[in-house]
């Protein structure tokens, strides 16, 4: 079995995040690192709206990210630390759009080592040194420079490092243009490690060392170590030189301290915490993250709490020394792995879990009533302030970007019964988490819908002047009349704009600079800018059936295939064409391009006749009307555009330019083809071939992110467009529409007019590039597992979280806590702490945005939901008692219950410990659920002795995992009854699935064991096992012998019992020993093979077999926790795998990964790769170099374009 | 709506004339070696993988494989353990049953043992394992013919009732004239000899076809007995006696022991376990088993 891997949604959570002016424009850009891929977003600071510019795949884990400047420079750098040994410099380059490898250095061996730097980045704030460090040792110093051409430099490395030291922070102290100075968090352990009595680990204190670079002397010095009293977890550099006082803010368990060197004191600040917070209030408190926003005035920080809380800290100074740190609590945001303060007042949250937000920074909250705490005021030793949350005051949410990580479980099926499959995902942590359900296709923004007074057929969009950058006319055409339609703040009929109001229309256009034009069946309509109107009558009785209009020509289609060609001449005279061309067949269709920009007209006419064929026909003035090319269709076509697509996108205002002149073919089967003509000789070559939908495909041109995209009609509407290096044909999540148009108004500059029936809507599409349209449904705790249920198709999810409080526990603390404040209070203070109770009672903040209070370690909440995928609305809400924590679920019908009777059974640990693992024991819950599944009842609850972490519906009873244990439980009167049981799983059992006879168990260390349920002994045997300690985190059965396992290392695996393998085995085969005193090491004698080894880099939570198109053909969907999700597709013949295979071995030499980490060591990560190729390097291809594309495509025997035909094909195949 | 056909009819007709003739040429393939499959198609039932096959001829082709003949031979050797199997176990059920009627009459035992004729000894085949002795008191005469008595003659008497096929039996008495373990090649090649004497396995094709009119549940019901009758063999060998003694028409019969091993299945799997010490067999609880805390009795047959 070969597989081809694809991505088909990236990983969406952020592990990273830096801002600069990478593009070197004013523009402020971030760069988001998501494990395994970068990202450069431009938020655009009118609309506010977050622009993708560029996504690249490193291949790679990337552990830390700085942006730095030169001094004097306009443009940032950005540092890559990763696990590939190496220290890697890019630069972006916005003209090509891609990152470009300045400097790449080798210092360690790769992987995600103890000593080998790379966890850890400092930048020296002036961008002369850079600092790479390790979490033991090492620690490499980088000296950055420029050469005489003004081009980046880097040094040989300088060595800091120090044995038997760990690290746990650097950063890059603000001390002018001193000597580059670093400090670094670390703890020395050689003592306590040479201590047999523990008392030194004891006594062993976290360090602050600052590393000094000598730049005279080239050599890197240990300058000073100071012991710190609390264990601190990061630092935030102090702008220094002439911006403020220099030194670093040490961030520590409740406390935030100032240190600098020299005769500066410490000033330490107590983090304050909630009011009346139901946490336990000896839990300490840190700070997770900063932003540092800085202008030439005044500096302050953004640090945030673990419970989300974002504090605005500023130093008081006096003459350079620190006298005061200042906080106050600024606003309440998701907390966040990474946040930037951007220059034009917008800030970034890329939040740890969840949505990632950016905010605009409305007020800085120096003049409101918030108390500002301060390191002045007398506090006694370990007390602290306090501050009341409040919803957002200073912090106004302008955009979202969906983030679908941490993804739990993943559900592909058709519960909506549209065509396409839907993908259920359970998202996210704690309150913040949702059910998602992702449907191929693109989002669409209803802009506006109204109603018009007939059914119309067509519409269209002109402009007054072609220099106007909005619309100025809407045009409706209905079977006997025209409607006008002005646009300015409303749209309105107009009657004064010089149309034809009483004859249906053809199609219309602006012409020239000024004029517009009205192609309707007895003529044309040539409108002048001061209104003087020309027409041309069509001759005879005959009437005019299609036409083509572009800026400067039209061209005509009288009945009986006569075409005629007029074009504008330099005095803005429509002129017609001398001769006249007699087609062989009537015409059913017509294009002509845009007029290129600098030349006069468009070279080309493309005609659709009924003969199933298209003709292109040169309009040059050389060879005017002479055919050029002709190509056959497998039906006629409906409908035909001519754009220009691909080269650089995004040229935003500029015509794209560079792009190839596509010619898209809409069928009258419902298929839509793509081809290229050529621009010299009118050949159609490369031909992209899709199935859209049942009805015939229109086809209308419209404008997305400044350059040409198609929008395809058929039973349902696709766009058809050229993003980030890559044509996409995703279909829009909106109804059925007729006939659309570009539209662009101050309101909406980009957006589409589209009727439908008797509407007229205008439309926005916004998130160009996203593969799935989302729906999203909030849950209360994490949500783990879900089942559906067949019938009703509701999902049955159970929600469990760790850390939490149930509903009645935190009602209980909240009355408890009333009532110790009233009591606390004295006499004359009765009447104002009854009201502070009660306003505490009453006290209501959204657990989404202000999170859930943390109960302590091994506190457990959850709950069992019934939803309804298709609304969200909550059909059920089953909540279990405190510390039980629901982890397993399965819908089982018995064979000793009526037939058609469903149950839910819940596997629930009671006193559930994570670290190390311990348990009290657990439930089985039994539910009866009725045929709608609107409603459960309870049928019993059976102990267990161990954690049930699986279980599974099997030949009428159910298997369940209880530890280590496997066994069979039957339905009995009064709880589940044991009937058989199987000890030998080695650890804990994390999945059972099965398949006819056979049961396929996960350990969650030992892979997967076989095991088949003898009916006649009533026994449970281990028949074949696997040869590799998997940790496996998730299993699909292929077929009877085939079983894919994903890992918690990232590895995806497929193991399959060699031939020959018989599961008839008897219990001990040799016969020496007995049933029950096999030792643990004495695994199966039969041993399934790997088929397949994969790493995907990111921990798969879900694989599922499922087809993802209609007609499409089955492939393994993963996805995983980060977010992403992606197929493993089988190749059906063996000259693909051949051909790919090559292609990825060419891309892998041509194209090696950006972070320096090797692409096949990347793959194997833990195990070699076998029999599975990399799409998503393959994919790569399409944005290399034309030059190394011909090259590779040349050493595969084929053209680049027929390569990149192949990689769509394998694509559409399967996925989108 | 209406069918379109998109060939000829001759053509359809020449193709059904030939898969027919091909059918008759078809090797000599033995019932119990394919299966049809509800669907019209076959598998081949040696063959651990169960390939699926269209029509006879494909599965003849499959039949002459080097990858049959290597799972035939692994076939046959499990054939032939289960044999053994099943004959031990019926040797020692023969056994007990003789050793209780032993234990009835002991006294009298006692005093014959040593003065004992040889053909009565031989009838019972019980004389050198009395329950008060730990091992057989020397007797030339009875050591003699402990080398004489073949234990094929008291297999052959259990493997002759006609619950097993006949044939089976005849290879078993190969098996145990010939040397105890033959080579599995040369095993194959005898079982491939022996082949004619089956019953041809188009025949129950043929039936199965003339069937096709039956209800399906019905058919369903009938093959599925089928199958469990291997299964089953042993375990409701205890209760063999009662049926066979009941003269009930063949058909009504079937029926009646499938649905009853089907019973016994059902017990066996839900924990209860066929006593066979206790006089004429008790089901018995299981006691890593649980059970709801009323059922004493195992449920009665429906």
């Amino acid at each position: 079995m070969h597989l081809y891997n694809l991505t088909l949604q990236r990983a969406t959570g952020i592990t990273h995040a830096v801002h600069g002016n990478f593009s070197g424009s004013k523009m402020q850009e971030i760069l988001v690192s998501r494990g395994k891929t970068l990202e450069l977003l431009r938020p655009d600071p009118n609309t506010g709206k977050v622009h993708t510019l560029l996504t690249m795949e490193v291949f790679g884990v990337i552990r830390s990210l700085m942006s730095f400047r030169l001094t004097g420079g306009t443009k940032d750098y950005i540092v890559v630390g990763s696990d590939s040994g190496r220290i890697v410099i890019l630069e972006y380059i916005p003209q090509k759009n891609f990152f470009d490898k300045v400097h790449q250095e080798t210092f360690g061996k790769s992987g995600c080592r103890r000593i080998v730097p790379g966890q850890y980045l400092a930048i020296d704030p002036k961008g002369r040194a850079v600092m790479i460090g390790a979490i033991e040792k090492q620690k490499l110093v980088y000296i950055l420079n420029r050469d005489a051409q003004a081009r980046l430099t880097i040094s040989s490395p300088l060595e800091a490092h120090k044995s038997n030291t760990l690290v746990y922070h650097t950063v890059g102290v603000d001390v002018g243009f001193e000597n580059p100075m670093f400090a670094c968090l670390e703890i020395d352990y050689e003592e306590a490690d040479s201590d047999p009595t523990g008392e030194a680990a004891q006594r062993t204190q976290q360090t602050l060392t600052f590393y000094e670079l000598d730049l005279g002397l080239n050599h890197v010095v240990r300058k000073y170590s100071e012991p710190l009293e609390e264990h601190a977890n990061f630092l935030v550099s102090v702008p220094g030189g002439n911006d403020g006082p220099s030194g670093v803010l040490v961030c520590s368990e409740n406390y935030l301290t100032y240190k600098n060197l020299g005769d500066q004191h410490d000033i330490r600040c107590p983090i304050p915490r909630r009011r009346n917070d139901l946490d336990d209030p000896e839990r300490g408190m840190i700070f997770v993250c900063s932003a540092t926003h800085r202008t030439k005035s005044m500096f302050f920080f953004l640090a945030q709490t673990e419970q989300g809380d974002v504090f605005k800290v500023t130093l008081e100074t006096d003459e350079d020394v620190v006298t005061e740190i200042r906080l106050k609590y600024f606003d309440t945001v998701p907390v966040a792995s990474a946040m930037c303060v951007l220059k034009t007042g917008f800030l970034f949250v890329a939040s740890e879990f969840g949505n990632h937000y950016l905010y605009q920074i409305a007020h800085l909250g120096d003049d409101d009533d918030e108390p500002e705490f301060s390191s002045a005021m007398p506090l006694e030793e370990g007390d602290t302030f306090f501050f009341a949350p409040r919803p957002l005051r200073n912090l106004v949410p302008v955009d979202e970007m969906d983030s679908l990580s941490p993804i739990l479980a993943c559900q592909v099926a058709d519960l909506a019964n549209e065509d396409t499959p839907q993908l259920y995902l359970l998202c996210g942590r704690g309150p913040r988490s949702s059910v998602r359900v992702l449907r191929h296709g693109l989002e669409v923004s209803e802009m506006a819908v109204s109603e018009l007074p007939g059914n119309p057929n067509a519409v269209w969009t002109v402009k007054r002047r072609a220099d106007e950058e909005y619309d100025a006319y809407i045009i409706v055409s209905f079977v006997n009349a025209t409607l006008v339609l002005s646009i300015g703040e409303t749209v309105e009929e107009v009657t004064d704009s010089g149309f034809l109001g009483t004859t249906p229309t053809l199609c219309c256009s602006s012409l020239g600079d000024d004029a517009l034009v009205q192609v309707y069946p007895d003529g044309i309509r040539h409108i002048r800018a001061d209104k003087r109107v020309n027409e041309w009558k069509a001759p005879g009785k005959k009437t005019i059936v299609k036409c083509a209009v572009n800026q400067r020509q039209v061209v005509i289609a009288l009945t009986g295939g006569e075409l005629f060609y007029f074009v504008m001449d330099p005095t803005g005279q429509l002129n017609e064409y001398t001769e006249r061309k007699e087609m062989p067949s009537d015409v059913v269709c017509m294009a002509l391009g845009n007029v290129p920009t600098g030349e006069q007209q468009s070279r080309f006419l493309a005609v659709g006749l009924a003969d199933n064929t298209v003709r292109i026909i040169s309009l040059d003035p050389s060879d005017c009307l002479s055919p050029l090319s002709m190509q056959a269709l497998p039906a006629a076509a409906e409908s035909l555009c001519m754009v220009e697509m691909g080269g650089v996108e995004g040229g935003r205002g500029g015509g794209g330019g560079g792009g190839a002149l596509h010619l898209n073919i809409g069928l009258q089967n419902g298929v839509l083809l793509r081809t290229v003509l050529d621009p010299v000789s009118g050949d159609l070559a490369d031909t992209r071939t899709r199935y859209l939908g049942s009805r015939p495909v229109k086809l209308f041109r419209i404008r997305m992110q400044g350059s040409d995209a198609v929008l395809a009609m058929s039973s349902r509407s696709w766009l058809s467009y050229y993003y980030q290096s890559r044509f996409h044909l995703t279909p829009l999540s909106y109804e059925a529409l007729e006939h659309a148009s570009g539209f662009s108004s101050e309101q909406c500059p980009e957006g589409i007019v589209a009727i439908s029936t008797n509407t007229l809507r205008i439309l926005a599409l916004e998130k160009l590039g996203a593969v799935f349209n989302q729906v999203s449904f909030p849950v209360e705790y994490t949500p783990r597992k879900f089942v559906i249920h067949p019938e009703s198709a509701n999902l049955i999810i159970i929600e469990a979280d760790h850390n939490a409080y149930s509903e009645e526990v935190k009602k209980q603390r909240r009355i408890q806590m009333a009532e110790e404040m009233q009591e606390a209070a004295g006499e004359e203070e009765q009447e104002l702490a009854r009201e502070m109770a009660e306003a505490f009672l009453n006290e209501d903040l959204p657990e989404a945005s202000f999170g859930a209070p943390k109960a302590g370690p091994g506190q457990w909440a959850s709950a069992l939901r019934l939803l309804n995928p298709s609304d969200g609305t909550t059909l059920h809400i089953e909540r279990f008692p405190q510390n039980e924590a629901a982890l397993s679920i399965a819908l089982c019908k018995f064979a000793n219950q009526p037939e058609g009777q469903q149950f839910i059974v819940i596997g629930v640990a009671k006193d559930y410990q994570l670290n190390p693992r311990q348990v009290a024991g657990g439930f089985l819950y039994t539910y009866k659920v009725n045929s709608e599944c609107t409603e459960i009842t309870l049928v019993h609850k059976t102990a267990v002795e161990d954690v049930p972490g699986a279980l599974c519906p099997f030949q009428g009873r159910l298997l369940v995992g209880a530890g280590r244990m496997l066994r069979l439980y039957d339905m009995g009167k009064k709880k589940m009854l044991r009937k058989c049981e199987n000890k030998h799983i080695p650890n804990l059992i994390v999945s059972i699935q099965s398949m006819g006879h056979r049961i396929y168990v996960s350990d969650v260390q030992e892979s997967v064991s076989l095991v088949r349920y003898r009916r006649r002994e009533n026994q449970l045997i281990v028949f074949a096992d696997d040869t590799h300690p998997r940790w496996i985190t998730t299993t699909t059965v292929l077929d009877y012998g085939t079983v894919a396992a994903a890992d918690k290392f990232g590895n995806i695996a497929i193991v399959r019992l060699p031939p020959g393998c018989s599961d008839e085995v008897e219990e001990d085969p040799t016969g020496s020993k007995a049933l029950w005193d096999r030792g643990l090491l004495n695994g199966a004698s039969q041993k399934a093979e790997a088929v397949s080894c994969f790493h995907v880099g990111e921990i798969v939570t879900s694989l599922q077999r499922a087809t993802l198109i209609p007609g499409g053909s089955e492939a393994l969907v993963y996805a995983t926790l980060s977010g992403s999700v992606g197929v493993l597709v089988p190749f059906t013949s063996h000259e693909d795998q051949d051909f790919f295979q090559h292609l990825e071995m060419h891309m892998r030499s041509e194209n090696p990964p950006l972070c320096g980490r090797d692409h096949l060591s990347f793959r194997s990560y833990y195990y070699p790769v076998k029999n599975v190729l990399d799409g998503d390097l393959c994919e790569q291809f399409n944005s290399i170099d034309p030059a190394k594309q011909k090259s590779i495509a040349e050493d595969l025997d084929r053209t680049p374009s027929e390569v990149s035909k192949k990689l769509e094909d394998i694509r559409t195949r399967y996925a989108f | 709506m209406s069918f379109k056909r998109d060939t000829m009819d001759t053509s359809l007709l020449r193709n059904l004339k030939f898969r027919r003739v091909s059918d008759i040429l078809a090797q000599q393939i033995p019932e119990d070696e394919a299966r049809l499959l509800s669907n019209g198609r076959l598998t081949c039932v040696v063959c651990v993988h169960r390939p699926i096959f269209d029509n006879i001829n494909m599965l003849a082709i499959h039949r002459k494989g080097r990858r049959h003949i290597a799972e035939l031979s692994k076939y046959l050797l499990h054939k032939r353990e289960l044999q053994l199997k099943m004959q031990k176990s019926s040797q020692l059920l023969e056994l007990k049953a003789s050793s209780r009627k032993s234990a009835v009459n002991i006294n009298e035992m006692v005093t014959v043992v040593g003065e004992r004729d040889a053909t009565t000894s031989l009838d019972k085949g019980s004389h050198k394992y009395h329950p008060l002795l730990t091992s057989s008191p020397y007797s030339s005469c009875s050591k003699k013919r402990k080398q004489k008595i073949p234990l094929a003659m008291q297999r052959r008497m259990i493997l002759e009732s006609p619950k097993f096929p006949p044939l089976s039996s005849a290879l078993v008495i190969e098996n145990s004239e010939a040397s105890p373990t033959p080579s599995a090649h040369s095993e194959v090649r005898r079982y491939l000899k022996g082949l004619q004497r089956k019953k041809p396995f188009s025949k129950v094709v043929e039936k199965m076809k003339e069937g096709y009119s039956l209800p399906h549940s019905e058919q369903a019901s009938s093959s599925c007995a089928e199958e469990s009758r291997d299964t089953m063999a042993e375990s409701s060998s205890g209760l063999k006696v009662t049926l066979s003694g009941s003269d009930v028409k063949p058909n009504q019969e079937k029926m009646l022991q499938s649905a009853l091993m089907e019973h016994n299945l059902k017990l066996s799997m839900s924990g209860w376990i066929w006593d066979k010490d206790v006089e004429g067999g008790k089901w018995v609880k299981d006691p890593n088993v649980e059970f709801d805390s009323d059922e004493d009795e195992p449920p009665p047959m429906e």
